[in-house]
Parts: structure tokens; sequence; C-alpha cells
């Protein structure tokens, strides 16, 4: 088990590292809201942070990438985590 | 196919609300007693790395991509409800911190993405699995490619509810992209698993 979370972890890293090659071209959804023109119905109800992937207030796009990939990682590790625990220990 | 705020109408955002988070009350209640403390970090460790997968887009078409993601190995590993959680929770934080799918669009996201894949893709992939005498390469090939074109169909079917776009454009379309984003879907799924395996063969959720 230790060794599948240690490579989980590496590859995770990887990944994170690799992100800014992502294809930047629309994905499936967004193509069919394109080509069937509905894609301006789409709207922003809350402000996130770290809208599309990347940090604002840092200039090079693939450092923002990374880092947002990075804090992703890093709060669906620790909420996964926390549920978890949660549902483990807390009698619901 | 993270579907944005806007796009789903009221009456189709709540459904889908209330059938995801139904679905999620049930779910917890489920793996409340057959949790093991054990199971939590890769509870963690596999969120994150579907998170991160979920980031590359590969290019399919012409100017369209498609991503990984995830449901059906999540489903493998943790099972059918376990699986289910940890997807959630990456559509939430999704939502929440990167603006990909919307607030009001989230049960119907959980619906398309982790409902379809964790539990559909878990019995899907043991039925397969059972047909061909053990061969989890193919059987989950076969999961995650299905996953994904089923989770394109719902998300056509919500889009025409809400008079977003009709079934008879969006659904040809829709599931035509995905046909071709599941291929990814299903090697992706099939390779993990290998690797998974090769490295401890009884790695994935048993039946309590």
């Amino acid at each position: 088990m230790k060794k599948i979370i240690l490579y989980g972890f590496i590859i995770t890293i990887v990944l994170v590292v690799l992100s800014p090659i992502a294809s930047s071209f629309p994905d499936g959804l967004e193509k069919v809201s394109e080509i069937f023109n509905f894609s301006e119905k789409g709207i922003n109800l809350i402000n996130s942070p770290i809208a599309d992937y990347s940090l604002r207030s840092i200039k090079n796009d693939s450092l923002s990438t990374i880092l947002a990939g990075f804090i992703g990682v890093l709060t669906v590790f620790f909420l996964s985590f926390v549920v978890g625990y949660v549902i483990k220990r807390v009698k619901i | 196919m993270h579907i944005p705020d806007g796009f789903l109408d009221t009456k189709t955002w709540i459904s889908f609300w209330a059938i995801s988070f139904g679905s999620l009350s049930i779910a917890v209640k489920k793996v409340k007693n057959q949790l093991e403390e054990k199971t939590i970090p890769l509870m963690g460790v596999l969120g994150a790395f579907v998170f991160a997968a979920q980031m590359l887009n590969f290019p399919v078409l012409n100017g369209t991509s498609g991503h990984f993601v995830g449901g059906v190995l999540i489903g493998i590993i943790l099972g059918p409800y376990l699986g289910l959680i940890v997807m959630s929770v990456i559509l939430l934080l999704q939502s929440l911190l990167f603006a990909d799918g919307g607030i009001l669009t989230l049960g119907a996201n959980i619906f398309n993405m982790g409902l379809i894949g964790t539990i559909f893709g878990y019995y899907i992939y043991n039925f397969f699995k059972k047909i061909l005498k053990g061969n989890f390469f193919i059987a989950s090939f076969i999961a995650g490619w299905l996953s994904v074109v089923i989770g394109a169909f719902f998300c056509s079917l919500q889009l025409s509810i809400s008079g977003t776009v009709p079934l008879s454009l969006g659904l040809p379309s829709m599931v035509g992209i995905h046909a071709l984003i599941g291929i990814g879907e299903g090697l992706i799924t099939s390779l993990i698993l290998s690797f998974i395996f090769k490295i401890k063969k009884d790695l994935v959720y048993q039946k309590v």
C-alpha cells in the first residue's frame, strides 16, 4: 500500500509539471456549445480564485498553471482525507 | 464535459442536485461501516492523481480536446460508493476554486462524471470482466469508454430538457465527440490499472 501511495504522489507531481503542455483546444462540450451558439449562455456565479487554472498574479503562464495544479492537488488530497476521516469517525 | 452555470434551467439543475446528493448520502451510509483507516490516504492520493490527470487535455479532432475523467478507475479501486464520494470532492473543488463546472450545475456534473463513472462503471467493469474470463484490461477499457459516452448522452439530455440545444443536434455531436474522447479514457484506465496490479495485485475494492 505504501508503494502505491508513493508512486501515486510521484506520478501526480509529474502530471502537474506537465500540465502546461495540455491541449488548449475547447473540450467536447465547449466545442458543441460553440457549434450550436450557446457558449455565451455560460456564466460564472461565484468568483473562483483560480479560474481556468491560472493564478492572475503570476505572469509566466506555465508557472501559473503548474502552481494552480499544485493548489488543486493539495486541496483535493486534503479534502478527500478529511471526508474519509469524518465518515469513519463521526457519528451521523 | 463540465457544464458551466447558465447551460441548465432551474428544474433541470435542481432535479440533478436532488439525484446526486441523494445518492451521495446513500453512499456515505454504505461506506461508513466498511471504510478502513488505511484506505483514507488512498482516497487522497487517487483523488489528487485524478485531479491532475483531468488538467491534461489531449487533442481528439481538429480544434477539440478531451481529458481523462477517472470515475471508472476510482470506482474500481475504491468501490462504487467511496468512489462517488471522492469524485464529488474533485468536482466540488473544481467548481469552487477553478470555475471548472458551475455550482448550480454541480449536481448534473456529479451525475454525468461521478455517478456514471463510479457506480455504473464499477458494475459494467465487473460484468465485462466476468464475460471476458477475467481480462481486466479489455473490461476496464470498455467501462471507461462507455462511462464517457453515457455521460455525454446524459449531458445532451440535460441540455435539451433545459431548452439549451435540441436533442436532435446536441445528442449526435456530444456522443460523437465523446466516443473519441472515450478511447482515451478507456486506454488510460486500463494502463493505470495494469500498473497498479503489477505493484499490488489485490488493490481493488472487495465487496463486503
